[in-house]
């Protein structure tokens, strides 16, 4: 404690008439203390109005935690510990844009922020708050429900799924932000069928570039099994096609229950997508060889385009496999954007979009006795642990810590 | 502060749009109200990083460091007050996304501000207390604002309001004088004035294009000045009003007589 005993010369005043005057600077250690733990942000409450269920999610974006409100109307939350490990830059940029970004954006299918809470500084924690991104509470998400054998989605309930996906895109894609983080442990779903996009901590705005300059966002982004193959190939002039590839990801997901392509490096992924969707040409993507990494990158040749033949197994609807084809394309200016897809056939023909409610109210004790087991899902477990290296981040967590 | 309007007038554009506390940085219970944190629990840096650690020890614990290190028992209301608008800066770079804003220039402006004719601090003990001083300012300011970081500029209203106008009153009149540039140079004028928190971002842009079109005296045709409902204004902004008017042009040209006041000073 012997820092301690320098605040007492610290200048801090007693009251506000005489800041300033050398009589007013001194202030007790006992004091000091005091009044900093009293310290009252009236527009930033504490966290303990919440009590804490249990942690639902970790991975080196922090924590997360089921919470329940003490007051009021006792309602669950998700309470994101916000990470302050460069503790020198102050508060860390990614936390402040999605802070903002999640501000921003307030729609049906983009999850909740409440609030951002704060603990009381006292003697525990050496006088520092740790900071809280409280959300509305969601019961489950796409990876977990994708990984339970017992829930069984419908055709039209995947409609209604991958609707509201596009929905919640075409969204934050008018209100210029870009999520850069698609993936199914991304997407999560209330008990009563509503999907909200989650996860802004990589979220940015994104803005036209006019005439010949570019833009020039970090291509570090997105989960590797997700990321389109403009951003494994360098671009930094990219926008929302980013999201619209990872969005077909988790479509072909809906049927396959496991990601389509699970590459464990940036060649490995870039190999599958060749091997799925075509190799990549000038022909077929006009522009591709002047992406940094066209040339130097060893890209499988006379790879024909494979998207409809093998998803088909699984995906059976014939308008299914044609908007899936229209998402996994591989120029980012071809692909499908969230408007477009909203209106394909998929969407308009029988069997149409259905509520998902019902078929989640019959999991609903399924669930909380999975979450009792011991953790299944080894397999991609250990998947995600080989993918330490490429992402900030975490691959881990997915499918395991955010199952209910 | 004139010392630093940029940073002043950022962080206080924000609070226009909340009930917000009016007093909270000019006492002293702001400042030194920030959580001090543990320095065994820190990081170091370099190889003097005992010293520093030693001395973080002193200084780390407390915002006031800054004001401390640079200039003891001398004027501290004006160190906090520079020391929240350096903080300001600072996370207004970082909201702003310019990655040009670095903690080190921040540091440099507020420094060399309060002590002009300095060269830049080195990486010395008192660059460290004041980088932490402004880191904890920054947390101090978040909190205040309860995170409410997204702030409503009257510019881009004023952009949009003129960019009608140009249509309506026509390329003629409207290049024979500099109407534009009038209007941007009062709404950058006003937020040297703490009166500009008073009102919406809309109906500033209002009040800041009417003085330049009145100082040019520039009639918008089809309105009429003796009918309120028929004023120019009222199709772009509804709940505006003539007093708002009125009351929003005094408000600018008082920063004028504070301009002759301080010259005169």
């Amino acid at each position: 404690m012997a820092h301690m005993s320098h605040m007492l010369q610290q200048p801090s005043g007693s009251t506000p008439s005489n800041v300033g005057s050398s009589s007013s600077r001194t202030m007790s250690l006992m004091e000091k203390q005091k009044y900093i733990e009293d310290y009252d942000f009236p527009y930033c409450d504490e966290s303990n109005k919440y009590e804490k269920v249990a942690k639902i999610g970790q991975g080196t974006f922090g924590e997360v935690f089921k919470a329940r409100e003490k007051k009021g109307n006792k309602k669950f939350v998700a309470m994101k510990k916000v990470l302050m490990d460069n503790e020198k830059e102050g508060f860390p940029i990614t936390a402040l844009r999605e802070i903002r970004i999640l501000q921003l954006l307030k729609h049906e299918n983009v999850v909740n922020l409440i609030e951002i809470c704060r603990t009381k500084a006292t003697a525990t924690n050496g006088y520092r708050s740790t900071f809280y991104l409280v959300f509305d509470f969601c019961e489950h998400d796409l990876a977990g429900l994708l990984s339970n054998v017992n829930v069984k989605f419908s055709l039209g309930e995947i409609k209604k799924v991958m609707q509201q996906l596009l929905n919640g895109l075409y969204y934050i894609h008018s209100n210029k932000i870009l999520h850069r983080d698609m993936k199914a442990a991304n997407v999560l779903i209330t008990k009563h069928g509503i999907l909200k996009l989650a996860d802004f901590g990589l979220a940015r705005a994104f803005s036209i570039p006019k005439n010949e300059s570019k833009n020039r966002y970090t291509n570090r982004v997105v989960t590797l099994w997700y990321r389109p193959p403009e951003l494994l190939l360098g671009d930094r002039n990219y926008g929302p096609p980013v999201d619209m590839w990872g969005a077909g990801c988790i479509m072909a997901e809906m049927w396959t229950r496991s990601p389509i392509m699970q590459g464990n490096t940036e060649q490995q992924q870039l190999t599958f997508i060749s091997q799925l969707c075509g190799s990549f040409t000038p022909d077929v993507w006009p522009g591709v060889e002047e992406l940094e990494l066209y040339k130097s990158i060893e890209l499988p040749k006379n790879q024909k385009r494979r998207v409809k033949e093998r998803l088909r197994p699984y995906v059976k609807d014939q308008t299914g496999c044609d908007l899936l084809d229209k998402l996994l394309t591989l120029d980012p200016k071809k692909r499908i954007d969230a408007d477009t897809a909203l209106n394909h056939d998929f969407f308009w023909t029988d069997p149409m979009p259905s509520d998902l409610s019902k078929m989640l109210s019959q999991h609903l004790q399924s669930m909380f006795e999975y979450l009792a087991q011991p953790r299944r899902s080894n397999q991609m477990r250990n998947y995600h642990q080989q993918l330490t290296t490429m992402n900030q981040k975490p691959q881990d967590n997915s499918m395991i810590d955010r199952v209910w | 502060m004139t010392s630093c309007p940029v940073a002043a007038t950022r962080s206080a554009d924000r609070r226009s749009s909340r009930p917000a506390p009016t007093t909270y940085w000019s006492g002293r219970q702001t400042v030194s109200s920030v959580p001090t944190r543990l320095p065994s629990k820190r990081r170091t840096w370099g190889r003097n990083s005992a010293r520093k650690n030693q001395h973080e020890k002193r200084f780390g614990c407390n915002v006031v460091a800054a004001a401390r290190g640079v200039e003891q028992g001398a004027d501290h209301e004006a160190h906090r007050l520079s020391l929240i608008a350096a903080s300001s800066l600072y996370l207004a770079g970082k909201i702003k996304e310019d990655e040009t804003v670095k903690i080190r220039d921040v540091i440099n402006v507020a420094y060399c501000t309060l002590n002009r004719g300095n060269a830049p601090l080195d990486l010395n003990d008192e660059y460290w207390s004041m980088r932490d001083a402004i880191v904890q300012a920054e947390l101090l300011i978040t909190r205040t604002l309860g995170f409410d970081l997204n702030i409503d500029l009257a510019h881009k209203y004023l952009l949009h309001y003129m960019k009608t106008l140009q249509d309506w009153v026509g390329p003629e009149v409207w290049n024979s004088v500099p109407i534009a540039k009038a209007a941007a140079s009062y709404l950058q004028d006003f937020h040297h004035s703490a009166n500009i928190l008073k009102y919406k971002p809309t109906h500033v842009a209002i009040g800041c294009l009417s003085l330049a079109l009145q100082t040019y005296g520039i009639q918008v045709p089809l309105t009429d000045e003796s009918d309120e409902s028929a004023m120019w204004y009222k199709p772009l902004v509804k709940d505006f009003t003539r007093e708002n008017q009125w009351e929003i042009i005094e408000n600018v040209i008082e920063v004028y007589k504070h301009e002759a006041f301080l010259k005169a000073a």
